[in-house]
């Protein structure tokens, strides 16, 4: 009897032994990453073999399965055949003064929700400069509502700015098309508008 | 076309430069560096020598940058020699039209506006260049919306059963020479009736045998009443004495300026056979130092009596540039990889001479350049990119003079210079050469040459080889036999039978020095004594998916008879290979699937179609939808305008990743095409009608899958979609078993669980990938659907009648499908099923289909019966196996 009771403790001993291992290589093995996917058991098509937009490819250089439009090409419906609607310059009089009648809207939603969007992360929802980029990292970023200089400057050449980019500020011409680059700078003249009246 | 995207995502397209060290070693990796310092070297010595002892083999192209390079490069090289090879060419068209007009033109056919259309063996609906031009005007000559309408009457004589002949309202099958003496009768029978073509054969008519005497007056007289509406068109197989005639004919008709219009050849890469007989006369005599070999797969397709294999090896050194490492390559000291033009620079010259420009969508996937960039490279020593090669041709030659950027943005836009065509030639037809043509055709074709004939065609899948390792397309069923994976001899039942062959048994044929084994195929309406040799195939080096496919008919075909040869022998080796058919059932056994009448039945009932059809007004016990739950779709395809091309089904695969199952799979019955076209045969098996009705899934409103599905995987939408939804699908296979149209199809194995990573790239994102056990079919494209409505919701506006496209639609050179919203009275769906020829399939199982089809026409002539006896009657008796 006594010899059964040790073996049975010992057996107790060696169950509570191989879960407090498990529970070791459990807890010890979180946070840990690995590239491998995790066990599935029910496949059910969760993962296809086709390349979705912004996940990762083993085969290109960069490492996505998002490539870049080759240079120089033109897609349908990316020509824009007005001069001083696609760079904001026209030939013989240099930057618009205004934004041209052939992308002029009576609204600026568009352009508010845009630049909400796209321009609030450096320069502020008021365009005060003041974005989370500023007030955290310390990135000193353009005031566009108050800056005599940038108020100073024509339509046409915020325009440019808008889609090629400024000292710090990279070029967002192939992110924001040229309707809503225009609708971006009616927005930023209204609010420097409202600016200089109050 | 559709397939393209295959190819250029093809894991086994070479990526990198390779080369040769050791004369019998394997090619090894090198570097461009390494070629281009090589080159150099190269360059150098030809240069003082003028270029003696270099020759180039390039494919055929029509690229205004490519002739540019090509004359620069013979600027630089003069003694060198340029060659083109096509295997399919048009040497015979070209001479023809040389011969009849002294000027180098090319005819380009608008068919919509012909109303009586004779094709010498023209397949100018499928395989002929132009074709899909063709197709679109020969559907509208035939659009048929009331009773006054007219349509166009389509005569064909061929030797094959071409897609063309399938379409014919009245065909002839008849062996290669009755073809032209068919020719030589109707310009004789044309002149007769007072059409000036210039023959002087005044009382003196070709002898006709076999019979086509009244037929070819009936025809003759049917082209003189259309006038300058009527058309006639030769084959690139047609001797250019038919072509010469045709072209005579056309003239004389005054369609020439209507239906025909001839232009300048401008920027054509192209050179005839006897080219490529001199390269290979100078390989042999070892005359050619270094040969650099410019696309398409010379070793493979050319004529077997030029053997240019053992030919190439005589070379000093050969320079291969290709995608792949193929038959060629094997022989090379240096392979180059060639860009896939979905990824290169380039520009053509579209079919009526406006030139375009293509654009890469992607950059180059692997360490290749395109063919313009490596003549650039040979030229200068240098690499200029492509970009900057086609630029330069279009700066000097097309769109010189000021302002040449925005005028470039444009036609970069626009894809294509569209005021720029080049101009219809006038035409001055030399009637003394067109008689010595005719005479000439007429003595050649009067003597008989008995024994099999042999017709070498290309094939309506791989075409001539070159897509032989695309799987969509080797999957893809040949139109009228419905063969997969692989070509056979294709023989007529009549000869099989004199021949004492079937289908499945395995034959060696011998003809001109060469032997290949082929397993035979019986299809109705080949022609008597003629056995149809498909080329592409048998491929030795094309990849891992096209290698030794079917056989390679090249290995029969001589130079001095590309397309038709008589003496072919055929023996039975005992062996049996059963080619993989689609469909092997070839009769509607009386049953009206295909409705189809003649034009004039049509007048007379044109509520013919669904005559026979009960009311349908039956109540049903399954809810219907609501008037207010959005567009409704239906989708009609019209059997009228359908030339069974199977483009909609290339197209269908593509967008809906639809997976490719290999020859074992197809012959269990488990493709997986969510979209067939089923061919049927009525009439005589020797002149058999032939008709084509694609199958989509019929999104019935009753659908009898539904009711069966034990997890409701397919169930209805509130817009009268029958969805599939994957995840639930647990492989029962009720709902296939349902299907009264059998559109179901099931995935019997995991096919896309070792997709390689390029051809991940070739997926549809929009669409699931399906795994193995799950049923699927035909979804209207309601990724298309989906993505249209977000479009509208985003701009604040409707969804416009035609925005939303299926992949099939989009496709269909012939725009025989339509696809809209049944429930808008104006769209264009709906004013197709308001037409009196739309009927649904099964109509008696009500189950309300939302696919319907507005029946076919077709437009005979009311004598040909009559003349069709004539002829007969007239006929010599003749013993079997004569020929003539």
């Amino acid at each position: 009897v006594v010899a059964a009771g040790a073996a049975n403790g010992r057996r107790r001993w060696g169950v509570l032994l191989v879960l407090a291992a498990l529970v070791a290589i459990g807890v010890g093995s979180r946070g840990w990453t690995s590239r491998r996917p995790p066990i599935h058991l029910n496949p059910n098509m969760d993962r296809q073999p086709k390349y979705l937009a912004q996940a990762s490819s083993p085969f290109f250089y960069n490492g996505s399965t998002t490539q870049p439009q080759v240079a120089a090409t033109l897609a349908r419906g990316e020509l824009v055949e007005d001069e001083s609607v696609g760079t904001g310059r026209s030939a013989w009089s240099g930057y618009v003064t205004s934004i041209p009648a052939a992308v002029a809207t009576n609204s600026t939603a568009r352009g508010e929700e845009r630049f909400d969007i796209f321009c609030t992360p450096c320069h502020g929802a008021t365009g005060d400069g003041q974005g989370i980029l500023t007030t955290r990292g310390k990135i000193r970023t353009a005031d566009v509502v108050h800056d005599e200089r940038i108020r100073q400057l024509p339509a046409g050449r915020l325009f440019e700015i808008i889609g090629d980019g400024v000292g710090l500020m990279p070029g967002y011409a192939r992110v924001i098309p040229v309707a809503d680059r225009w609708a971006i700078v009616a927005w930023v003249k209204q609010m420097q508008q409202i600016a200089a009246d109050s | 076309m559709q397939a393209a995207v295959l190819d250029l995502y093809d894991p086994d397209r070479s990526r990198r430069p390779l080369r040769r060290t050791t004369p019998e070693g394997p090619l090894g990796d090198a570097s461009w560096e390494e070629f281009i310092e090589f080159w150099q070297q190269r360059r150098e010595a030809f240069d003082a020598a003028d270029g003696a002892g270099l020759a180039v083999l390039s494919a055929g192209h029509a690229s205004p940058t490519a002739s540019r390079l090509e004359r620069s490069f013979r600027h630089r090289f003069p003694r060198a020699e340029w060659v083109y090879w096509e295997p399919l060419g048009e040497d015979h068209l070209f001479a023809g039209v040389r011969l009849a007009s002294g000027l180098d033109l090319r005819p380009r056919f608008d068919l919509a506006a012909a109303t009586v259309i004779v094709s010498l063996e023209s397949d100018f609906l499928l395989t002929e260049s132009d074709a899909i031009h063709q197709a679109r005007g020969f559907a509208r000559s035939r659009v048929v919306r009331g009773r006054r309408d007219g349509m166009s009457r389509l005569y064909v004589a061929e030797s094959d059963l071409s897609l063309t002949g399938a379409a014919a309202d009245h065909r002839l099958a008849l062996r290669g020479r009755q073809i032209g003496r068919f020719a030589a009768l109707l310009a004789w029978h044309l002149e007769q009736q007072g059409v000036p073509i210039g023959i002087d054969a005044a009382d003196e008519r070709p002898p006709s045998a076999p019979a086509l005497e009244h037929r070819a007056e009936l025809v003759a007289r049917d082209l003189l009443a259309a006038g300058e509406a009527g058309l006639v068109i030769a084959g690139r197989s047609q001797p250019p004495e038919v072509h010469a005639l045709t072209l005579a004919i056309n003239r004389a008709l005054g369609a020439v300026g209507r239906t025909v219009t001839l232009r300048s050849v401008d920027d054509l890469g192209y050179s005839g056979i006897a080219e490529l007989r001199g390269l290979v006369r100078r390989l042999q005599a070892g005359e050619v130092e270094t040969l650099i070999t410019l696309g398409g797969q010379p070793a493979y397709s050319a004529p077997a009596d030029f053997d240019l294999p053992a030919a190439i090896g005589r070379a000093g050194e050969v320079i291969h540039c290709g995608t792949h490492v193929d038959e060629t390559a094997t022989q090379a000291d240096w392979h180059l990889p060639l860009s896939h033009f979905l990824e290169s620079w380039g520009d053509a010259r579209a079919g009526d001479g406006s030139p375009a420009i293509v654009q890469p969508l992607i950059a180059p996937l692997f360490e290749s350049r395109s063919a313009i960039e490596l003549t650039a490279l040979l030229v200068r020593g240098r690499e200029r990119s492509g970009h900057t090669l086609v630029t330069r041709t279009w700066l000097d030659d097309l769109l010189g003079g000021s302002g040449f950027e925005r005028r470039w943005e444009r036609a970069l836009h626009d894809g294509v210079l569209g005021d720029a065509a080049s101009q219809a030639a006038e035409l001055e037809i030399d009637a003394a050469a067109v008689a010595v043509a005719w005479r000439s055709l007429v003595e050649r074709t009067a003597a008989a040459r008995p024994g099999l004939e042999a017709v070498f065609r290309p094939s309506a899948a791989v075409y001539d080889g070159r897509f032989a390792n695309n799987g969509w397309l080797q999957e893809l069923p040949d139109p009228v036999t419905r063969m997969v994976w692989g070509n056979a001899a294709l023989i007529g039942p009549s000869t099989a039978a004199r021949l004492g062959v079937v289908s499945g048994q395995t034959v060696e044929l011998a003809l001109a020095g060469g032997r290949v084994e082929a397993p035979i195929q019986v299809l109705p309406g080949v022609a008597d004594d003629c056995v149809v040799l498909p080329v592409g195939y048998g491929r030795r080096a094309a990849g891992r998916v096209g290698d030794g496919i079917g056989f390679d008919a090249y290995r029969l075909r001589s130079s001095d008879a590309l397309y038709h040869e008589v003496g072919l022998r055929l023996m039975v080796t005992g062996k049996r290979s059963q080619p993989v058919l689609t469909q092997t059932h070839w009769s509607m056994e009386g049953r009206d699937l295909v409705r189809e009448a003649s034009l004039e039945e049509y007048r007379r009932d044109p509520g013919f179609a669904t005559a026979e059809e009960a009311d349908e007004e039956a109540s049903s016990l399954w809810p219907q939808p609501a008037a207010d739950s959005g567009p409704q779709w239906g989708m009609t395809i019209d059997l009228n305008a359908c030339i069974g091309c199977n483009a909609c089904v290339v197209a269908c695969q593509s967008e809906n990743n639809i997976p490719v199952v290999g020859r074992e799979q197809v012959s269990r019955g488990r493709e997986m095409h969510w979209l067939r076209v089923d061919r049927y045969f009525s009439g005589a098996a020797d002149e058999p009608a032939v008709v084509f009705q694609p199958i989509p899934c019929m999104h019935c409103e009753n659908a009898p899958c539904e009711e069966v599905c034990p997890v409701g995987a397919t169930v209805h939408d509130r817009q009268g979609l029958n969805a599939m939804v994957y995840n639930r699908c647990i492989g029962t296979r009720y709902c296939s078993n349902n299907c009264p149209y059998k559109v179901r199809r099931f995935n019997f194995f995991n096919y896309t669980r070792e997709t390689p990573e390029l051809v991940k790239m070739a997926m549809n994102p929009d669409v699931t990938v399906r795994s193995r056990g799950v049923m699927e079919k035909c979804s209207f494209c309601v990724q298309r659907i989906r993505e249209q409505e977000l479009a509208a919701k985003m701009a604040g506006a409707e969804l416009e009648d035609g925005a939303v496209r299926p992949a099939c639609q989009q496709t269909c050179p012939a725009a025989a499908i339509e696809f809209g919203d049944i429930s808008a009275a104006t769209s264009r769906v709906s004013a197709a099923k308001e037409s009196e020829r739309n009927y649904t399939l099964l109509s008696e199982l009500h189950l309300r289909p939302r696919t319907s089809y507005l029946a076919g026409l077709r437009h005979p002539h009311r004598d040909w019966r009559a003349a069709a006896e004539a002829d007969r009657a007239a006929a010599p008796r003749r013993p079997h196996g004569a020929g003539s």
